[in-house]
């Protein structure tokens, strides 16, 4: 007990000290809070970016999302099968919503260049054909009026529902509802307007989902139906598919393999994205980026550690003295270490806790400056912190062991 | 351990064929080459000798600051010669203590502050420490001065300070190393002072100085030439 309590008065009375010696504990913690700062905001920008990435995923759909598409086979001479198989049609995506059974949603959509006509307005542009299921599949929601309906899929109605972008370049200020569209030699009702689509990787790159705002919706049946006029020609671009949950990722995509080559009398000539893997590639592009982020946050902190060891041992020599003083004095080999041990430990806590905050600045400073999103989590401050603390015990100790370890004769002759 | 009443009957220190000898380069120097003394409670010790004599090193083995390279040295009946750097701080710190000839004060703390540092080692409480810091000041009529630092001090303010932290954890033996080197004449002469009214206390004193105006004021005289003991002789009684 009264070894501890002495051992406890050694660690006050090494704060003590320090006190006593400003500028050598500035110097240190100096060092610390630059080399905390820059591991936090480190963290705390690599985690922005990965953020970003999932938030991107999610505007867009979530990673339920998997995207069927058309596959030209490599083989310049086809088998009479592969010539048989259409590619992917409309009866293939009526086959996976009946059958399929880990989706949860079915969208296929038909894509086809056409000239619309307004008074004061023709330009040439792309429909899509699509059905309701298109609003939940993009998480595309409605902003005026209503989106295309299973009625409007049976009757093949000549209604139209404009992106946002599409809406202020063909109307104006003028509410559209109501309105007709001259559409390929037919007369289209406007029936809504989508909400206006948004994602910025960064502000210098301009809004990457506009191409979304760009859109206008048909009924895919009137797509097929009346404008083609060919009721064989059934192909579509591509089918979007939605799984029920994250665990039935890799059953849907079998699911929609085994389905799809069935309808297709074997042939595989589509390819099937999974949102999941993709975002796990670009996981592991990011980690590139992640390592050398860290490399350089941690490299920092070591310049900080042995900023602190070079101070301690640059006051090592004008201490000698002090430091026989306190053996002869009755002080342990371990109240000598402790009390050095605790001037690095403390000089890093202090470091660390104003470093975190430093950290949290560098981050916001360097998010406006490349437009990055950032994010400090809690954790990432115990991280910071403990890194910290880890580095004051380690390049305190060497310093520590050798006042520890001196000879309280050699110490007390010191000059 | 030994039975407290046989301890007591021991003299203080007892020493026997101490030798030390370090090796500088290829040189081997013997500093002490067998020394046998024995110390009473109570006593005042002059050790004296030109430098190079070994005294210091002598000083340094007295003062469980060095072991003995061989020989016997029994302080207050344990056996020191055999003890970890660990257990020799706990001796230093609980039976022994040091006047230096530089004071050998923390600049930057207090005097209480000062006078405090071997109870920290002890692990005394914060409040006995201070009452007994205060205490020991007293003794050395700094009591009023307590909050002040050693550099806002006379050199014989400062050796009092040392002093008042020698005693204050109540040790067997005071060894003092040239305790007026660094003093003028008068104010070594108050020092001197102090130390006799420790004496007359009750305390065990061992001086060790080159100065024979010291030794003459003490008890009994120890001589050391070439690392052994020339002369060691009582005073006669005025």
């Amino acid at each position: 007990m009264r070894f501890f309590s002495s051992f406890w008065a050694a660690l006050v009375d090494g704060i003590v000290d320090m006190n006593a010696n400003r500028s050598r504990s500035v110097l240190q913690f100096v060092g610390i809070v630059l080399g905390v700062g820059s591991v936090v905001a480190t963290l705390g920008l690599i985690d922005g970016g990965r953020q970003q990435t999932t938030k991107f995923f999610e505007t867009t759909g979530g990673i339920l999302k998997m995207r069927i598409d058309n596959k030209d086979g490599a083989e310049v001479e086809k088998t009479a099968t592969q010539l048989n198989s259409k590619g992917l049609t409309y009866d293939d995506a009526l086959i996976l919503k009946r059958d399929g059974k880990n989706l949860s949603l079915v969208e296929p959509t038909i894509e086809r260049q056409e000239m619309v006509r307004r008074p004061g307005y023709e330009k040439r542009l792309t429909l899509s054909g699509a059905t309701p299921a298109y609003v939940p599949m993009y998480s595309f929601g409605v902003a005026e009026g209503r989106f295309i309906t299973d009625q409007d899929l049976a009757e093949s109605s000549k209604v139209v529902v404009l992106g946002s972008t599409r809406r202020d370049q063909i109307f104006g200020s003028e509410n559209p509802i109501g309105k007709t569209i001259q559409m390929a030699g037919g007369s289209f009702t406007v029936v809504g307007v989508m909400e206006k689509k948004e994602f910025f990787w960064n502000e210098a790159d301009g809004n990457s989902l506009e191409w979304m705002n760009e859109m206008l919706f048909v009924p895919i049946t009137t797509l097929m139906n009346r404008l083609s006029g060919e009721r064989e020609n059934q192909k579509v671009a591509y089918i979007n598919v939605q799984v029920a949950s994250i665990d039935q990722i890799g059953a849907g995509n079998d699911e929609v393999r085994t389905l799809l080559k069935r309808a297709h009398g074997g042939v595989e000539d589509f390819d099937i994205y999974n949102r999941k893997d993709r975002m796990q590639q670009m996981e592991q592009q990011g980690k590139v980026y992640d390592i050398t982020f860290m490399v350089c946050g941690t490299i920092s902190l070591l310049v900080g550690g042995i900023v602190i060891m070079n101070i301690l041992l640059a006051s090592f020599n004008e201490r000698v003295r002090e430091v026989g003083t306190r053996k002869a004095l009755g002080a342990s080999p371990i109240h000598i270490a402790a009390q050095f041990l605790v001037e690095s430990v403390v000089v890093t806590m202090a470091g660390g806790a104003i470093g975190i905050f430093t950290g949290i600045g560098f981050c916001k400073g360097m998010s406006a400056l490349i437009q990055q999103p950032m994010s400090v989590t809690p954790s990432m401050m115990v991280t910071g912190f403990s890194c910290a603390v880890v580095v004051g015990i380690v390049f305190g100790f060497y310093p520590a062991v050798r006042a520890a370890r001196l000879s309280p004769v050699a110490a007390l002759r010191y000059e | 351990m030994t039975d407290l009443h046989d301890v007591s009957r021991h003299p203080l220190i007892e020493i026997a064929g101490v030798t030390k000898s370090y090796d500088q380069g290829e040189m081997q120097v013997n500093a002490l080459r067998g020394v046998d003394l024995s110390i009473g409670r109570g006593e005042l010790v002059a050790i004296i000798g030109p430098s190079g004599s070994g005294k210091s090193t002598l000083m340094h083995i007295l003062g469980c600051l060095d072991q003995p390279t061989s020989g016997t040295f029994r302080l207050d009946g344990e056996d020191v010669a055999s003890m970890s750097s660990f257990q020799l701080a706990r001796v230093r710190n609980q039976k022994i203590g040091f006047v230096f000839q530089t004071f050998n004060l923390l600049p930057k703390a207090s005097l209480q502050r000062n006078v405090e540092l071997p109870m920290l080692y002890a692990g005394i409480s914060a409040s006995e420490r201070k009452e007994r810091a205060l205490a020991a000041l007293d003794r050395v009529h700094l009591k009023e001065r307590s909050s002040a630092r050693p550099s806002e001090l006379s050199g014989g303010q400062r050796q009092r300070v040392a002093i008042a932290r020698a005693l204050v954890m109540n040790p067997r033996l005071i060894l003092a190393d040239e305790p007026t080197g660094n003093l003028d004449t008068k104010t070594g002469n108050e020092i001197l002072g102090i130390f006799d009214e420790m004496h007359a206390a009750g305390h065990t004193i061992a001086i060790v100085t080159h100065d024979p105006r010291i030794a003459e004021r003490c008890d009994r005289v120890i001589r050391i030439e070439d690392g052994a003991i020339l002369s060691d002789a009582l005073r006669q009684a005025a």
